[in-house]
């Protein structure tokens, strides 16, 4: 594969907690912990792991939505993290975020031509309020909004709709790298399909790349090029999307898998039970973070972080276990 | 799928009400408040188109007329003067209506310099936070902590003249704190929802997203304020007015005709009765009034 379009190196995102009488900074919820990975033009990035495993964080984080704490994040050759005001502000178009709640993320306040057309606002992208209006209706049939609903607002729409408005916000700009945050997992299932087929013909259409969380592995199977595997905040395994499914390497992959239910009462299979809960990201469990519930855990995992080893081409796991 | 698709255009369109129909409505079913509004409406009207209705002009006095015993000073009221008349035989409706419009003005034009100093420092602490949020809620806290009555009074009587306008800054000077408290407590709410993210994800700057986005946001509980604030700030007037530092006669405001009427409270009750019952209608009904759109814009109504 050629450069990467987005390169994340080492990047940690600590959240400070105060208290005590002072106010001061007590602890840091470690939300992402040394995260490396590269996303490649035109393909899409699968982001999978438990809740308050770090996905959204990650990703609203390589958006620089969240400053992070340290590491790098490069887009197209700039280290977009090094960027301050003004200069971040006008590379913002080209990188772009559909959130995960269609109702929140919409202002109530504002009708759905200046929600959909404030980024050619913002930009400066046109000069006349015609030309803005035409681009939104442009769009607005590219996401399957029809025309005439253009001056309603937000509570006029149903979830689905909503979504949509969202998705027609992010792409208004044509961006090059889109982060999906759990597009759908806020919808009925009747809907989920239709904003994903959405999703894959738009990146089609527009040759989007996509970094796509989710917690639903059928989701994340339908969508993804390859695959990232979270666990508190740090990556256990990432690998293509068929080989992350037919071989998974890490014990924690292996045991998210096993938990996906097959449709299918015949199918009687083995499954891998984690015991416990997720430790809390305040306090971290020492040396690999799995270890505490890792079936196959070894003296060694407790005192030493495992690096990201290349296993076989493309198939990268941070586990001591996995020779 | 095409099943769903149907179902979902079906559901949005019909017409939907836009939001200030909606508070309408509600508000519609808060009685008084709705009284209140009328009572605002023809009260407001009345100072407003009154004075040219009337026979006498608020400072003309009325002539001792030996056959006529109902016009002159401290008369009572009669078909000739229906309010009465003052110590120098001034028609006291005529007063009552043009004192109005200057007690008015000075409850809405401080209520909205106090909102717009406000709305501005709140904006600013709830969305920047910080050291910047500290310095200017200290401030605040400061004002706060003076005691009103008496530092009203000595500002105004170092600022010279007795004009409308020294009384409308100095309503302001003091009146700005209770909103920007408010402001900036729905402003830390407000900056964390998603659709502020959400604008920020796409390159707004923080102004667009304070002014743009956020204001509107926050418009309920501004209007709740504001609407509780003219009632106030018509009391402060009178008050000011009452003690001699407000507006200076000949101008009437209903104040000041409280004060002038205390001489002759015994003579001639009707002074006090009319201004005093002017002011107490006006100031319940403002009050009725943000009452009902305090509930009629109520947060919790989701759109």
């Amino acid at each position: 594969m050629s450069e990467p379009l987005v390169s994340v190196k080492n990047l940690k995102k600590y959240f400070p907690i105060h208290g005590g009488v002072l106010g001061g900074v007590i602890a840091h919820v470690k939300a992402v912990d040394d995260v490396s990975f590269d996303i490649y033009e035109g393909e899409t990035l699968g982001l999978v792991g438990e809740s308050g495993s770090g996905k959204t964080t990650i990703g609203k984080t390589i958006l620089m939505l969240y400053p992070p704490t340290s590491g790098d994040i490069n887009f197209q050759g700039t280290l977009i993290n090094k960027l301050k005001g003004e200069e971040l502000r006008r590379l913002r178009r080209n990188f772009q975020i559909i959130f995960q709640d269609p109702y929140g993320s919409l202002n109530p306040r504002m009708p759905i031509s200046e929600i959909i057309g404030e980024p050619l606002v913002v930009h400066n992208i046109y000069k006349t309020r015609k030309e803005i209006l035409d681009r939104v209706v442009e769009v607005m049939e590219l996401v399957g909004l029809r025309p005439e609903y253009i001056n309603r607002y937000p509570h006029e729409f149903s979830g689905g709709q909503r979504q949509r408005i969202g998705i027609a916000r992010a792409i208004i700009l044509n961006p090059k790298f889109v982060v999906c945050d759990e597009p759908v997992s806020a919808l009925d299932v009747s809907i989920q399909s239709q904003v994903i087929n959405l999703l894959n013909d738009l990146q089609e259409k527009l040759n989007l790349t996509y970094l796509f969380i989710a917690h639903d592995m059928a989701v994340i199977r339908h969508m993804s090029d390859r695959i990232v595997v979270l666990y508190l905040g740090r990556v256990m395994e990432i690998a293509v999307n068929d080989e992350l499914f037919d071989s998974p390497l890490h014990p924690y992959t292996q045991a998210l898998l096993s938990s996906v239910p097959i449709p299918d009462p015949e199918i009687k299979k083995e499954r891998a039970v984690l015991q416990g809960d997720i430790p809390s990201p305040i306090n971290p469990p020492s040396g690999c973070v799995f270890h505490t519930r890792c079936p196959v855990a070894m003296p060694v995992c407790r005192e030493l972080i495992p690096e990201q080893r290349e296993i076989k081409k493309d198939h990268f796991v941070s586990c001591h276990a996995v020779k | 799928m095409a099943i769903s698709q149907e179902y979902e255009s079906e559901l949005t369109t019909y017409k939907a009400e836009t939001y200030w129909q909606i508070v309408f409505k509600r508000l519609k079913k808060h009685k008084l408040a709705i009284i209140s509004l009328v009572l605002l409406i023809i009260i407001i009207l009345a100072c407003l188109i009154g004075p040219f209705f009337v026979k006498y002009h608020y400072n003309d006095m009325s002539n001792y007329d030996p056959d006529n015993p109902f016009v002159g000073e401290y008369k009572p009221p009669s078909k000739y003067h229906l309010f009465g008349t003052d110590e120098l035989g001034r028609d006291t409706l005529s007063r009552i209506l043009y004192g109005g419009r200057i007690s008015l003005f000075v409850g809405f034009a401080s209520v909205f310099s106090a909102i717009i100093i406000g709305v501005f420092v709140g904006a600013i602490s709830g969305y920047y936070g910080g050291i910047l949020d500290t310095l200017l809620m200290r401030f605040t806290d400061i004002m706060f902590s003076i005691p009103v009555m008496p530092l009203l009074v000595v500002l105004a009587t170092i600022i010279p003249g007795g004009g409308v306008w020294k009384i409308i800054l100095v309503i302001t000077i003091f009146g700005w704190m209770t909103d920007a408290r408010l402001v900036r407590g729905v402003y830390l709410s407000l900056k964390e929802q998603e659709f502020t993210e959400a604008a920020r994800a796409i390159g707004a700057s923080n102004s667009r997203i304070i002014w743009k986005h956020l204001l509107p946001n926050s418009m309920a509980p501004i209007i709740v304020s504001s609407t509780l604030g003219v009632g106030g700030n018509i009391i402060y007037e009178a008050s000011l007015s009452y003690l001699g530092f407000g507006i200076m006669p000949p101008t009437p405001s209903w104040g000041n005709m409280l004060q002038n009427a205390q001489s002759a409270m015994f003579n001639a009750p009707w002074l006090i009765w009319f201004p005093g019952i002017a002011i107490f209608i006006t100031v319940l009904a403002f009050n009725f009034l943000g009452d009902g759109l305090r509930d009629a814009l109520d947060p919790r109504l989701k759109l």
